[in-house]
């Protein structure tokens, strides 16, 4: 990492250590959501379809499982969508001061992957006193690439779109991708879901969080997904930062 | 210039400010029908293998949850950016003599407006993609206008104390996912303590509209309670955030 990426990734760090409001909701929010599943949800147990195989598990570990990756996917494009607005003007300025393009992708991807990280560690400490995943670490990587691929998503809607169009399309995707479609309870999804942004990388999340096996295709196809978005993202920063 | 003069000259400055946007406006229209089709597909792909604790299909409850959802998730967020865009004309406005609760009144009466429009897409999708005839399009309004109006309201309450973009709308975009999700009522959590979601009794009142053609007249009171309530709070905080010189 050159000088001028890492002064940028650090003012970025300082800029969320200053704002103790932000990360106390980082690390609350995961608790509320996962927690008030966790608590409310009847004590019975559910099928569920893992890996084309119906597993039944106990509906409070599936809630634990299932809103992890839902309450990472929200949180993670909420951010990114507001880290990318916020060092909109910042960006420009540093472009003009002989900033590259790839100094400040490196800076605010490295920016976005260090809050994704932040968002993952709460949600997964979370779920996990309430349930223990089969394959702990595949289940934090899995987390981690939903994470990634909702901030990475959250960017290009930042540069689209206007704060507040923005905030509507993070505040429906993550529902509708993880929630609706990506749900191991359904049986009938429709083909076209495995397109969705998250469809990999919850199909690894569930396998490790309920099988002993984990699909190394889920795996591969979660990180294809998350570097092809990932270069969408990065052209549309470059077009939105040009100063040319 | 009298109270009410002061107010409506309230209520359209910040009508303007909103319809300035004309994308937002757009996705005001376009996400409540998009939503509702989208959950119907969605809960349709779930087994009828008594897995959700639900009154009518699955598919319908479905839409009646996105339809709810839309109404008030899109109302809440408005109403947050209204308040967080609006503070420091607000601030220059108390100064010049407004009260704190015209100027949130004049803040809300754009909420409860996109509110009304959402609300009506919202019936209409449902008129028209619900497999049934909807027996009481009427209640089904009513209740979503109340779920527009109670989160429009919470918006205000967290744009006011929590006057922060990024901040209020973690909170607010994570308290509709989840309360959503508990008024829905699909994952059979019958805990009394989802009745104090704000979505809950609204929810009731559109599936029971949807469902049953009638207005559920035993939940229309708690959510008239839930909007009083909230109305109570906006005013507070807000009339609170203004006349401290909005650093509340």
């Amino acid at each position: 990492m050159n000088r001028r990426v890492a002064t940028a990734v650090t003012m970025g760090i300082r800029e969320f250590r200053r704002t103790p409001v932000l990360l106390a909701l980082l690390a609350f929010l995961p608790a509320y959501i996962i927690g008030a599943f966790v608590l409310l949800v009847p004590d019975v147990n559910v099928p569920a379809m893992i890996d084309g195989t119906t597993v039944t598990v106990p509906m409070a570990n599936f809630a634990a499982a299932f809103m992890t990756p839902v309450t990472v996917a929200i949180l993670s494009g909420i951010v990114g969508l507001f880290l990318v607005q916020a060092s909109q003007a910042a960006d420009d300025r540093l472009r003009l001061a002989g900033y590259s393009a790839t100094d400040l992708v490196v800076s605010r991807v490295s920016t976005l992957g260090l809050g994704t990280v932040v968002v993952t560690a709460a949600s997964v400490l979370v779920a996990v006193l309430a349930f223990t995943p089969e394959s702990i670490a595949p289940f934090v990587a899995a987390t981690l690439l939903v994470g990634l691929t909702y901030g990475i998503l959250g960017v290009v809607v930042g540069l689209v779109l206007g704060r507040l169009s923005g905030v509507y399309v993070m505040l429906f995707a993550p529902m509708v991708d993880v929630l609706m479609f990506q749900n191991p309870l359904a049986t009938d999804a429709p083909e076209w879901t495995r397109f969705l942004p998250s469809h990999y990388a919850t199909n690894a999340l569930f396998d490790a969080a309920f099988t002993s096996s984990v699909d190394a295709l889920d795996f591969g196809g979660a990180v294809a997904y998350a570097v092809v978005l990932l270069a969408i993202g990065i052209l549309v920063f470059y077009r939105a930062t040009d100063v040319e | 210039m009298n109270g009410v003069t002061r107010t409506v000259a309230g209520i359209r400055a910040s009508t303007r400010s909103f319809v300035r946007e004309p994308f937002t406006v757009v996705m005001l229209v376009v996400l409540p029908a998009l939503s509702i089709q989208i959950y119907g597909v969605g809960m349709g792909q779930f087994p009828d293998v008594g897995i959700f604790a639900v009154t009518g299909s699955v598919a319908t409850v479905g839409r009646v949850t996105g339809a709810v959802f839309a109404t008030g998730a899109l109302a809440g967020v408005l109403g947050l950016f209204q308040m967080i865009s609006a503070r420091h004309a607000d601030r220059r406005l108390a100064i010049c003599g407004f009260r704190g609760v015209e100027l949130v009144v004049a803040r809300f009466a754009t909420v409860a407006v996109a509110s009304a429009v959402v609300g009506v897409v919202a019936t209409l999708s449902l008129v028209v993609l619900v497999d049934d005839p909807v027996g009481a399009p009427a209640a089904a309004f009513a209740g979503l206008a109340l779920a527009g109006a109670i989160y429009g309201l919470l918006g205000i309450v967290v744009g006011s104390v929590l006057p922060r973009e990024l901040e209020g709308s973690l909170l607010l975009v994570i308290l509709a996912d989840v309360d959503n999700v508990f008024a829905s009522g699909l994952f059979g959590i019958e805990d009394s303590i989802t009745k104090f979601a704000p979505l809950a009794h609204p929810h009731a009142i559109v599936t029971q509209a949807v469902v049953d053609g009638s207005l559920a007249t035993d939940h229309l009171v708690p959510a008239l309670g839930h909007l009083s309530l909230f109305a109570l709070l906006s005013v507070a905080a807000y009339t609170y955030q203004v006349e401290s010189g909005g650093d509340a």
